[in-house]
């Protein structure tokens, strides 16, 4: 990653900008949402993805005791998926590579969802927005 | 499937980054969700991704002002001292 993190710096004018954007896959909230409600189920942490995380993380780091880039500004938002039914957000997690592995204990308090048309099953990840200038000298 | 309803993606990215007349680089631009929320106020977006499902779904649109290439972060496609911005979507 520190590699891909050369070639970016290399390929920036001076003074460009190097933005990393990117959902921090642990703690992502499953809960059952209407209209007016809504109600936590569980938490979910996809390991391969968060060990990902932190190798970017220290990637990030050493771009950044190197000199490469410099730290400028950052916003964190939650990213929201609303499925229909408990089933459409199990297709979601199968079809994903590699998959979300969430539990049958999970999918079973999601079964509401199948039943009744106004509940719907609710995923938030934690979405992390940062940007890095370019330094002149490495 | 409904995603993000408050395009809050889209309010924080153009909180923090001025894309007006940028040389952008898209590293895993996929299907090109990402470069649609600000492709209309770029110079010119170069996206890359590994995928090329994904890459054929973003040519589908054809963004007069997108390149897609398929290539990968270690040896990126591109001239030295050439880009205002380089955007790694969850590609990091």
């Amino acid at each position: 990653m520190v590699h891909a993190l050369t070639e970016a710096w290399r390929v920036l004018k001076p003074d460009g900008l190097l933005i990393d954007l990117r959902p921090i896959r642990s703690n992502q909230e499953i809960l059952l949402t209407t209209d007016d409600n809504s109600q936590h189920i569980a938490y979910y942490t996809d390991a391969y993805r968060h060990q990902n995380d932190l190798s970017a993380n220290d990637a990030i780091e050493t771009a950044l005791s190197e000199n490469l880039f410099a730290y400028q500004s950052q916003a964190d938002f939650p990213f929201i998926r609303h499925f229909d039914t408990a089933q459409e957000f199990r297709d979601y997690c199968a079809n994903r590579y590699p998959p979300l592995t969430i539990s049958d204990a999970i999918f079973d308090q999601l079964a509401p969802a199948d039943t009744s048309p106004e509940i719907q099953v609710t995923f938030t990840t934690k979405n992390s927005l940062k940007c890095y200038q370019r330094l002149n000298l490495a | 499937m409904l995603s993000d309803p408050e395009n809050l993606e889209y309010l924080k990215l153009h909180s923090l980054v001025d894309f007006s007349s940028k040389l952008v680089l898209e590293i895993g631009s996929g299907d090109g969700r990402l470069t649609e929320l600000y492709h209309d106020v770029a110079q010119s977006i170069v996206g890359i991704d590994l995928d090329f499902d994904d890459l054929q779904i973003a040519q589908e649109d054809a963004l007069d002002n997108v390149n897609l290439l398929m290539a990968n972060a270690f040896i990126l496609p591109v001239r030295i001292n050439t880009m205002d911005v380089v955007l790694f979507a969850r590609a990091l």
